[in-house]
């Protein structure tokens, strides 16, 4: 231990004897450790389990009811989504412990308060299975009975929307008025800010959750409007708002939670029953290729990290790589200058071992700095990031250096500084003691 | 200056370590720095796309009603024309039509088409309403056949609503059995990729409910990204939609003034409404978010990779200088002149930047290869190497000038010296 402390009083002296050099040094590695720091974050972000207490139970529910002449043009040849029609069968099912069909619409809030305008905001057309499903926590209430899922005007606010429209006090009991008719508030959430809006990975999915929730048994009574994606074939057999309800137009998000591997299959085997069934009515004429996919999976199937973050990511390594070569380079320098004072401490007795070591806590003491350094220089590249987001999604905060990243940076800073040490420190071991000493 | 190899070559073999950073390092970094160009390059011919249109002269508007009086279609036809009357008025409009088409909103409206009583492969194909205002609304004229005129707009609408407002009679396959037959316009692209000779006018498209689509005319560009790859592919079909969302074009340099006249002008037709604008070059940067922040990250990381090398070969240059202190002055006193010092370390600087290159060259097509099979990275264009290889001499010889002059100035006297 007390090696180590004077190890570090060399290390200190010898830092300080030419700032320049050790400016440079520091420089390097801080740039290093910021990029490549700043870019795990971003991917990061992405990347992170939203859930994880369950995600692996959470399922999407891809059916392939496209048309016979040409597989879905997505990636994987099935439409993310379901049609109206499918999804009121498959809801059926007993299999899953909770499930919700869902969907997002425009709507006009009314506040009880005349002095506020009438404003539009989106909200998420779904079951009352939602909330438990995907983690969303209650400040008051709760969510609606079966029997609201009908179509009963009942409605549950966001944290923020309860603050807006009620100034933040338990609303449960107050009616809002949504369009054209009264809404009772059966629930209030408490803060839920997930990284994604990963219950609908459609469209701009990195966003806040809506603020707004309604049963999905109003969408006949209102004639609710879609507000997502719609991907459609085939003719249209009826007219209006039912022959749209009845066509093979693929606008609902599907999920089911589904408790283990038997669950899984038994669910399986019941939508491929369902389509084969379909199929004696002329419907899913392709092969059957029905998809029941853990979210996990289905975030990587829908390409949920941005293929140019995952580039970034890439070359902010390499460039963290360069930035060790360059360590390497300059440490090698600096220690060999001072081969003279080297051999005086190894004529004086010092062993190998001693050497290698005080140059290893040099070249640590010199990493450690820099990532600090580098630590606070993405700090603000992260914060410029999400000031730029925020102008692109109004989402400011989505990029963060957590625990996990601090770790990760903290991780790469250490091993920059002792790959970067090892061989200068084993070179400045090998000097003789005799040679330097005869020049000196 | 080859009179000076011989001796760098045996000083480096002796010092193989410090000459081979400098070499690695040269090497990944013109690796990196010209596969960060090559990505660079590709974000910037999709930000390069046009839209075809005049995007900055052009204003989306989106009116939301929330009056109840807007359930009934016939009074919200009526507003509907007020408004584009309200708006044509105001001055410093140019052009102001209905539409549902947004440039540059990205996705929109879409429809799976083939060439009508053939079994041609079928397209996809983006779709939007226009009347005879929306082509001069946009800035652009048809460029072969017939625009639109608004009378052709209302009649269609009104033909088609009441072909589809009651169930059609269909035959077994599904297909109407009175098709209904729409004019359209479509983009110079589709008609290359629909036909094989690229005449698109007087050719007939049908989709699946067996409706027809008579090609009238043809605009010269179109690009509106879209999932599918089919951003330059569009039909604009006569018709008056039903949404009260507006297009207008402002007179040149008047966009900023009529953001703030537009929604009054509205609001003045029917107050039970809200109005909400976007400029369409608004529109265009958000479309574009993603590509910007690609090229302006990469430059931020080349620009600091090629620092970091630099500082690398300016601190292993200097060590260099100094550990020959001794070596450069018996040099100087045996007669060598400052400038062949320079020279000295400037060659040695420029073979090790050189074999950089040429082993970074390598290494170049080795991490394209990698990125071309992971992503949608194109080729690495010869072209960028060889500007890649400039940067890299330039850099290495700009690096070492100063510890290289360093080393000039040293005195011959210094080889008598001791330390």
């Amino acid at each position: 231990m007390a090696l180590l402390g004077y190890d570090l009083f060399l290390a200190r002296k010898s830092l300080r004897r030419n700032p320049g050099l050790t400016l440079l040094v520091v420089v390097g590695i801080a740039l290093g450790i910021a990029v490549s720091t700043t870019f795990a974050a971003v991917r990061h972000a992405f990347q992170t389990d939203p859930i994880p207490e369950k995600s692996s139970m959470l399922h999407s529910v891809r059916l392939d009811s496209w048309d016979p002449a040409a597989p879905h043009p997505d990636r994987v040849g099935v439409p993310p989504q379901v049609t109206y029609r499918d999804m009121v069968e498959i809801m059926k099912s007993k299999i899953p412990v909770r499930q919700s069909g869902m969907f997002k619409t425009n709507l006009y809030v009314f506040p009880a308060d005349k002095a506020q305008n009438p404003f539009e905001e989106m909200a998420r057309v779904c079951y009352r299975d939602f909330f438990a499903m995907f983690g969303a926590p209650f400040a008051y209430g709760g969510t609606w009975d079966e029997k609201a899922d009908g179509g009963e005007p009942v409605v549950v606010l966001s944290e923020p929307m309860n603050q807006k429209l009620f100034g933040g006090v338990n609303s449960v009991g107050k009616t809002v008025r949504l369009r054209d008719r009264d809404f009772k508030v059966v629930g209030v959430l408490a803060k839920w800010m997930p990284n994604l809006r990963f219950y609908d990975l459609t469209q701009n999915y990195i966003g806040e959750p809506e603020n707004l929730y309604i049963p999905f048994g109003l969408l006949r009574p209102m004639e609710l409007q879609l507000a997502g994606n719609n991907d459609g074939w085939g003719p249209n057999t009826g007219t209006g708002f039912e022959g749209y309800l009845a066509s093979e137009s693929t606008w609902i998000q599907m999920w089911v939670e589904l408790p283990n591997a038997q669950a899984v299959a038994a669910y399986k085997s019941f939508l491929d029953a369902y389509a084969t069934e379909q199929k004696k009515i002329g419907r899913f004429q392709r092969p059957l290729n029905n998809k029941v996919t853990p979210l996990l999976e289905y975030m990587a199937d829908r390409e949920v990290t941005p293929r140019a973050v995952k580039s970034l990511f890439a070359v902010s390594l390499l460039f963290l790589a360069v930035c060790a070569v360059n360590l390497i380079g300059l440490l090698l320098g600096k220690f060999l200058a001072r081969s003279g004072e080297t051999s005086v401490r190894r004529a004086l007795g010092a062993s190998r071992k001693d050497v290698f070591l005080q140059h290893l806590v040099e070249c640590q003491l010199v990493s450690a700095v820099g990532g600090v350094v580098g630590v606070l220089l993405a700090l603000g590249a992260l914060s410029g990031i999400n000031a730029w987001l925020k102008s692109q999604t109004g989402r400011g905060d989505l990029f963060a250096l957590d625990l996990p990243m601090l770790l990760v940076a903290l991780a790469l800073t250490a091993g920059a500084g002792l790959v970067s040490g090892l061989y200068p420190a084993w070179r400045a071991c090998q000097l003789a003691p005799a040679v330097h000493l005869r020049i000196g | 200056m080859a009179s000076d190899f011989g001796p760098i070559l045996r000083a480096l073999s002796r010092n193989k370590a410090r000459a081979s950073i400098i070499v690695l390092e040269v090497a990944l970094t013109l690796a990196i720095v010209v596969n960060c160009v090559s990505l660079i390059k590709d974000a910037r011919l999709e930000l390069a796309k046009q839209s075809g249109f005049l995007d900055e002269d052009l204003i989306s508007v989106r009116v939301r009603a929330f009056d109840p009086a807007f359930n009934e279609q016939p009074f919200t036809d009526s507003v509907i024309a007020k408004d584009v009357e309200a708006l044509r008025a105001l001055p410093g409009v140019a052009a102001a039509t209905q539409t549902r088409f947004r440039p540059w909103q990205g996705g929109g409206s879409s429809n799976e088409v083939w060439i009508a009583g053939t079994k041609s492969p079928t397209f996809r194909i983006q779709t939007y309403a226009a009347d005879g205002q929306t082509f001069k609304s946009l800035g652009i004229t048809v460029a072969e056949g017939r625009d639109f005129t608004d009378d052709e707009a209302v009649s269609e609408r009104d033909r088609v609503r009441a072909v589809t407002s009651q169930n059609r009679p269909r035959s077994a396959d599904g297909r109407a059995t009175t098709p209904i037959v729409q004019e359209i316009v479509v983009s110079r692209a589709f008609a290359k990729l629909a036909f094989a000779d690229g005449v698109a006018l007087g050719k007939s498209l049908e989709d699946s409910d067996g409706d027809q689509y008579a090609i009238v005319g043809v605009i010269d560009r179109f690009y509106n990204p879209y999932a599918w790859n089919i951003g330059e592919y569009v039909m604009f079909y006569a018709t008056r939609s039903t949404g009260m969302q507006y297009l207008v074009r402002a007179e040149k340099g008047q966009r900023e003034t009529l953001l703030k006249s537009l929604d009054k002008a509205l609001l003045t037709v029917n107050p039970g409404r809200v109005v909400k604008m976007d400029t369409i070059q608004d529109l265009k940067l958000k479309n574009q978010g993603e590509q910007l922040f690609v090229v302006k990250m990469l430059g931020g990381v080349i620009f600091l990779l090629v620092f970091v090398t630099a500082l690398g070969i300016v601190g292993i240059t200097s060590f260099s200088v100094a550990e020959r202190t001794r070596h450069i002055g018996t040099r100087r006193a045996l007669g060598a002149q400052k400038t062949d010092i320079l020279r000295y370390f400037l060659t040695e600087n420029w073979l090790l930047t050189s074999f950089g290159i040429v082993i970074g060259s390598g290494l170049a097509f080795f991490l394209n290869a990698a990125l071309v099979s992971s992503s949608t990275a194109s080729r690495l264009a010869p072209v960028l190497l060889l500007v890649g290889m400039g940067i890299m001499w330039v850099t290495g010889i700009l690096s070492a000038l100063a510890p290289a002059l360093r080393g000039m100035r040293i005195e011959p006297a210094i080889a008598t010296r001791n330390v």
